[in-house]
């Protein structure tokens, strides 16, 4: 397995605009310091409550938002990889690494660059009534992105409109109808369409299915794992309903206030653990079988505001297992054996590392 | 069907006149919901859940219409038919026998207005008398410590300075003389000290303590009553009897005197009793008609009326916010809905449906927008406040796993009709209705492929005829192409609508 997306501490600040000539008083920082790898061809989730900055980190990550620090490698070669993460731990000012970055980091590209990438990555939103163009008929919110990319336009474009949409289990009537026509689950059908029309490697998919009634929801979901297997795709599915992402995803990732705090293969993540908000997050999905009942709630209070996160691991104010090192320290994301990464004192003291 | 169920809707209709045709959202809705128990609503978008629950509270928006059926309401033995009531005895029902908690709490709550001014509006409205007692018994409580500490004071400073006394106690004997002129030589022998302090009390009390010329009011109304009714037995006896014409008159001269006097002291406590409209709370433009003031609330000059009572409906906001678990309910209680994350507000709903201790509570997919650690947190909170309070809770949810978590029985609603009802672990474990099967069935499992059911929730504008489920339902007969299946009791407490179980 190569790995086809590397993030390097990605860091996306919101500004907060205050006082007298609207300066900058504060940030939010929406994704503080995010370093994870996706592998090609697998399906990587992402979990975490709704402010924690999942969205954020998926637009960044497409460059839709303009990241404030760190590196977004895509497709590059491993031998490159291993050369620029060289480079970056024994000279991280030399010349040579600062031409690499500007080669390969897509967070250094613009213009025509970007818009090459754009080709590549594809992303599908949560609530299709709105991320549909309600003015445009089926036909050009399809083919809008192989016009704009000049992949093909005219009869090409029709034709491979039509394929796209009979993949997607839409038929030839749709072409000349508009976006209001359709069900919640045929619009995001179309959405889907039109972000594999240009045929991607990676598509992001941003809660795709929150919108959606439960009968259909799973026929988007087995739609999602057949395009996968016929096009090669690579996901990141976003989404805070852990049923699914456990379903759907080979390895998960747990975000808490703009940072991974732990992420592993879906069965280690969900059979075994070892972050306490992890923990907690699992416990808090309500299982359909009432001969399992919870009592308690996991988890008491809220999460904290990213504008001031608390100092120190940003967990320990609802920790049970919070020490005096996590109200200092913020721990790094450590592997704890297996490519289980976890960010926790409790643990990697526990685990004698 | 119907044992110690609270609310019971029987064949309920609704349609909305569309532009786009007639839309029979429900066709028939049987539910029940039993005291003290929480009944998940289950079913897709659009299969009639929130029309169900908004024609419990007479709340369906145009251009729907209740067509047929009956919603009965049950209390204490008495049976009330919500559909056909008057407006002012829905709205005398509506947050207080039933209330509701809505999905998007940042929507019900209006920005402009305190939580602390939002949750008493509702108390306002229904619990203003209850509330204005207590505000007057607190002041009297306060009377009443205050003079006790008082008189306790002097009492310990006479004994202090002067250990015999006798110039004060000369002095007591001067007032005590005055108190007993007032009393209208009520005492033959003079009283004790400790009497002495009673009486002053009870003076004081008379001056400044309407309650108790209300009571004194009653007590003599009572007493007048009493009186008429002997002259009226009296007047009855001899009527009939000859020679009697002198008698009659005098009692008939005895019984308007006695009239007159309790007409005076009846308009005398009605007087005391007045409400009036006053501002204390404004709401959105109109001002909630008999906010309280009455005279009865004539207190002392620094016991202002309007701040007792303000601080009473203060101490109950502050209770009932508590109770939904907020930390630091003062400070919330003051804030306004934007300083309020998503699990608060949605707190401070639930406050607002519990502040009159309803029978019934909707809560309409209250967590569906929310976290799932604050999910969990919120499902908790309805167990304990269903065991704690014993109101019962229809719960509108279209989660599964929520309803095992938190639910007694389950009903599943589908394309406007009840399909299934029964107890829960019941319904999960022994599914009938194809269309409860596939719900079930589609809830994702690892490791195994996603299921659904085939098709779509059909338009409800020229639905099917026969059973509304037969295109999607693999177990389709001739039969459920014609006739729409009967709800019936296929085993005890296990209710079902289909063909399959007899219910042609």
């Amino acid at each position: 397995m190569t790995s086809l997306l590397e993030l390097r501490q990605l860091k996306k600040y919101y500004p907060i605009y205050g006082g007298v000539f609207k300066r900058r008083v504060a940030s939010v920082r929406a994704v503080d310091g995010v370093s994870i790898s996706v592998e090609k061809g697998e399906c990587f989730g992402l979990v975490g409550e709704s402010g924690c900055g999942k969205t954020t980190l998926g637009k960044t990550v497409l460059r839709l938002l303009r990241p404030d620090a760190g590196s977004i490698y895509f497709g590059v070669p491993p031998e490159v990889t291993e050369q620029i993460n060289r480079l970056t731990k024994k000279e991280p000012r030399s010349p040579a690494l600062r031409r690499l970055r500007r080669k390969y980091d897509i967070a250094t590209y613009a213009g025509m660059d970007l818009r090459r990438l754009r080709r590549k990555m594809q992303i599908v939103y949560q609530d299709p009534t709105t991320s549909l163009d309600p003015r445009m008929l089926v036909k050009d919110v399809v083919a809008e992105s192989l016009n704009a990319q000049g992949i093909a336009s005219g009869e090409g474009a029709k034709k491979m409109v039509m394929e796209i949409l009979e993949r997607v289990g839409l038929s030839e009537r749709t072409l000349f109808r508009f976006p209001h026509e359709f069900s919640g689950g045929q619009r995001q059908r179309i959405a889907i369409a039109r972000a594999l029309v240009s045929r991607p490697e990676f598509v992001i998919l941003d809660e795709p299915t929150s919108a959606v009634d439960v009968s259909v929801r799973a026929q988007l979901l087995n739609l999602f794992q057949d395009l996968q297997k016929e096009f090669g795709l690579t996901y990141m599915f976003i989404s805070h309903d852990l049923s699914i992402v456990e379903c759907i995803s080979d390895r998960v990732g747990i975000m808490y206030l703009g940072k991974i705090v732990e992420y592993s293969s879906t069965d280690q993540i969900f059979h075994t653990p070892l972050h306490p908000y992890s923990q907690a997050l699992i416990a808090s999905v309500p299982i359909p079988d009432p001969t399992k009942r919870k009592e308690r709630a996991p988890l008491t209070g809220e999460v904290p505001s990213p504008v001031n996160p608390p100092l120190g691991c940003r967990f320990h104010p609802r920790c049970p297992l919070a020490m005096d090192i996590c109200k200092k320290q913020e721990p790094p994301l450590l592997d704890a054996g297996n490519g289980h990464f976890v960010a926790c004192y409790a643990v990697s003291q526990s685990t004698g590392g | 069907m119907s044992q110690a169920s609270i609310v019971e809707i029987q064949d309920l209709e609704v349609k909305f006149y569309t532009y786009a045709g007639v839309v029979e959202a429900l066709d028939g809705v049987n539910l029940f919901v039993r005291e003290g128990e929480i009944l998940g609503l289950v079913g897709e978008t659009g299969s009639g859940k929130s029309v169900t629950s908004l024609s419990i509270m007479r709340l369906v928006p145009p251009p729907g219409i209740i067509e047929g059926g009956r919603i009965i309401l049950r209390e204490s033995g008495k049976q009330r038919d919500t559909l056909t009531m008057n407006e002012n005895s829905i709205r005398q029902m509506r947050g207080k026998d039933i209330a509701m908690i809505f999905q998007e709490p940042r929507a019900y709550l209006n920005p402009v207005y305190s939580v602390e001014n939002q949750i008493s509006e509702v108390m306002l409205v229904h619990r203003k008398v209850e509330l204005l007692e207590n505000s007057i018994a607190s002041v009297q409580k306060k009377l009443i410590d205050g003079r006790k500490t008082v008189l306790e004071k002097q009492k310990a400073g006479l004994d202090k300075e002067n250990p015999k006394g006798e110039k004060e106690k000369a002095e007591l004997a001067k007032r005590r003389e005055a108190v007993e002129k007032k009393l209208g030589g009520l005492t033959t022998k003079p009283p004790s000290d400790n009497e002495m302090a009673s009486y002053r009390r009870l003076v004081k009390a008379e001056l400044y303590w309407p309650a108790e010329r209300a009571r004194q009011f009653q007590k003599k109304k009572a007493k007048l009553e009493k009186l008429k009714a002997e002259l009226e037995k009296r007047k009855s006896k001899l009527e009939g009897k000859k020679g009697t014409g002198e008698q009659m008159a005098k009692i008939n001269k005895q019984k308007h005197a006695v009239m007159a006097w309790y007409g005076y002291y009846d308009r005398q406590y009605a007087e005391l009793m007045r409400v009036e409209p006053s501002q204390f709370n404004m709401d959105r433009g109109s001002r909630i008609k008999g906010t309280i003031r009455t005279s009865a609330m004539r207190f002392p000059a620094r016991f202002n009326r309007k701040r007792q009572f303000k601080a009473e409906v203060q101490k109950e906001v502050v209770k009932v916010l508590r109770s939904v678990e907020i930390p630091d309910p003062e400070r919330v209680a003051r804030m306004y809905p934007h300083e309020l994350s998503g699990g608060m507000a949605q707190r401070v709903i639930i406050a607002m449906a519990l502040a009159c201790n309803p029978r019934l509570l909707i809560a309409d997919e209250p967590t569906t927008n929310l976290d799932v650690t604050v999910q969990a947190q919120i499902l908790n909170l309805v167990k304990t406040l269903k065991k704690n309070l014993g109101s019962a809770i229809l719960y509108i949810t279209h989660d599964l796993g929520v309803v095992a978590q938190s639910c007694d029985r389950v009903a599943v609603m589908y394309a406007g009709n009840v399909v299934e009802n029964a107890d829960v672990f019941e319904t999960f474990s022994n599914p009938l209705h194809p269309y409860t099967r596939a719900l079930l069935d589609s809830i994702p499992r690892p490791g195994e492929p996603f299921k659904s059911i085939p098709g779509i929730v059909p338009s409800l504008i020229n639905p099917l005829k026969g059973c509304r489920f037969h295109d999607r339902c693999s177990y389709a007969t001739e039969q459920c192409l014609t006739g729409k299946p009967k709800f019936i009791e296929v085993k005890p407490d296990h209710y079902v609508a289909c063909h399959l179980y007899g219910g042609s």
